[in-house]
């Protein structure tokens, strides 16, 4: 009993993502009678709708109640039956497995085993060169086939491509035509189809293709992560000037006093003494300057290489950008269609 | 002799323009000038202040250098003795032999005005020059030199000898510089009278210091 409740719940909860906007009476009244577990008179509305013209919308939406009645009464073939239905009208359309209850995805598991359709056709957005890029394409297969994807749009039509798929594929456009030239710019009709034995399915989507420029690169100024080192540094404070000045200076004092006459006495000291403290002070001086920048050739050598370096790399770029500007930048994106 | 300093200055100013048409390294400089001689015996001293100038020509390891003082009046430093002009001369050729080291000749001497006041000096010379550069900013140099002498009054000097030193600072290019230097000078001069049988010294000391401005072409 408990159990019974439990899936019973479950179901119940199931029951607004059948909750489509739909137009067709019968079919709301269907949807009224599953919401309030009357699941007979569901099918029956459902069958009798049917019979109706309805919209593909509307199609979906019977056939899906149609489905989950059936499980709802554990008539399984006939879910089985209806979810076939449901799939082969939109293939990306599926139960909720967080939500909905085990039987009912069993059901549609065994439903799409059994058929052969291509579903989840994706094509990511993608911009690159012409001839240099290509934007992927990623479809499903419900059985292992043969796929063949195959593009049709302004003055184009092409098999891009055909393998063996077990379950996903991926297909890689280039964009370009047989003699590799891009193709015109426009919308374009992605066809995917599915190949087994005697069973064979399609899906289609819209891809736009949109021309540019390509963008050039700009110059640099730097090597990234590279900087350059300073030439030029103060060295420490030296006191050489000074000792020089004193050195010289005290030998030719030294030496004046020395050879001074004993019988004539020094009569030029002054003079002596005078320019051999200026000597001094002008080497004091001179020590006490604030001493001038020197070249630091390990710098300058590193500098010479980046600046080679960076000469190189622009000059690269300049013949990339020649290349670029005959270049056609390709944006493929989605165009939204899809069947 | 003022006229004859005044003409050696014109020919160094046009020798200097010259040269520096032809890449030679020229300095030419001007100076205030302390004179300072001293001989025979202590107390036989004169000293006075003057003017002088310099010419160094430098080609290569060579450098030719030359330079003129003029004192109008030494004046002695003892009562008695006269006041007297002194003129003096120097010139000199110096090769760089290895950084700092130079061989240096040269040849100069002064000369007195009145006559007889004091001693009429020429010398030749021979010695070394040790020259460095303290900073981008200034250098220095030392020089002492051998002297061959000869005498207005006649005598001999067995020994005579030269020091100097020379320092100038200026401007990083080397173009304005100044600064000062002395020269020393010592003779010991020796005469033997007529009929006398021993020689009598007569020792001469000559201190020049200077002080001023160079400019390099």
């Amino acid at each position: 009993m408990l159990r019974s409740s439990l899936a019973l719940a479950l179901l119940l909860a199931t029951a607004p993502m059948v909750l489509d906007a739909q137009q067709n009476t019968t079919v709301q009244q269907a949807q009224t009678a599953y919401d309030q577990l009357r699941y007979g008179d569901a099918i029956t509305l459902v069958r009798r709708a049917i019979r109706e013209r309805l919209t593909q919308a509307d199609q979906v939406t019977a056939y899906e109640i149609l489905a989950f009645a059936y499980a709802a009464l554990d008539s399984t073939a006939q879910a089985i039956e209806g979810f076939k239905q449901l799939i082969f009208l939109d293939p990306n359309r599926e139960p909720d497995v967080e939500a909905v209850a085990p039987r009912i995805v069993n059901a549609y598991t065994s439903a799409l085993g059994d058929v052969l359709v291509v579903r989840r056709v994706d094509v990511d957005s993608a911009s690159f060169i012409a001839g240099q890029g290509s934007v992927p394409i990623r479809f499903e297969v419900s059985r292992p086939s043969r796929a063949v994807a195959r593009v049709l749009g302004p003055g184009f039509d092409a098999v891009i491509d055909s393998f063996l798929v077990g379950r996903q594929g991926l297909v890689e456009w280039r964009a370009v035509d047989a003699e590799a030239a891009p193709v015109p710019p426009g919308t374009y009709q992605l066809v995917i189809n599915a190949f087994e034995r005697d069973n064979q399915h399609g899906a289609q989507v819209d891809i736009v293709v949109r021309h540019a420029p390509v963008d050039t690169i700009p110059h640099l100024l730097t090597l990234p992560g590279q900087s350059e080192l300073p030439e030029m540094e103060a060295p420490p404070r030296d006191w050489q000037p000074l000792g020089l000045a004193v050195l010289y200076a005290g030998l030719g004092a030294g030496a004046a006093l020395a050879l001074e006459s004993e019988v004539l006495g020094g009569g030029g000291q002054t003079a002596v003494f005078s320019v051999t403290l200026g000597s001094a002070m002008a080497g004091l001086a001179l020590s006490l300057k604030k001493p001038d920048l020197r070249p630091v050739q390990a710098n300058i050598r590193y500098n010479r290489l980046i600046r080679d370096e960076l000469t190189r790399r622009n000059a690269d770029i300049a013949q990339q950008n020649t290349d670029r500007r005959r270049q056609i930048l390709l944006t493929v994106v989605p165009g939204g269609g899809t069947q | 002799m003022t006229r004859t300093l005044a003409g050696v200055l014109a020919m160094s100013a046009i020798a200097t323009a010259s040269l520096d048409a032809q890449g030679f390294g020229v300095r030419l400089g001007g100076h205030g000038v302390y004179l300072s001689h001293q001989e025979i015996a202590e107390g036989r001293s004169a000293s006075g202040l003057g003017f002088g100038g310099e010419l160094r020509i430098q080609l290569s390891r060579i450098a030719i250098e030359g330079e003129g003082a003029m004192v109008s009046s030494l004046t002695p430093d003892s009562a008695g003795l006269a006041a007297f002009d002194l003129t003096y001369g120097d010139a000199r050729l110096s090769v760089l032999v290895a950084r700092p080291f130079s061989i240096e000749v040269g040849a100069g001497g002064w000369t007195v005005e009145p006559a007889f006041a004091a001693q009429d000096v020429g010398y030749l010379k021979a010695g070394v020059l040790v020259e460095s550069p303290l900073t981008r900013l200034g250098d220095i140099a030392l020089r002492g030199a051998y002297l061959v002498p000869k005498f207005s009054g006649g005598g001999d000097a067995g020994f005579g000898f030269e020091v100097g030193v020379k320092t100038m600072i200026g401007t990083p290019n080397g173009r304005f510089r100044f600064g000062g230097g002395y020269e020393f000078k010592r003779f010991d001069r020796s005469i033997t009278a007529p009929g006398a049988t021993e020689e009598t010294d007569l020792p001469i000391q000559f201190t020049a210091a200077r002080f001023g401005l160079e400019i390099r072409f």
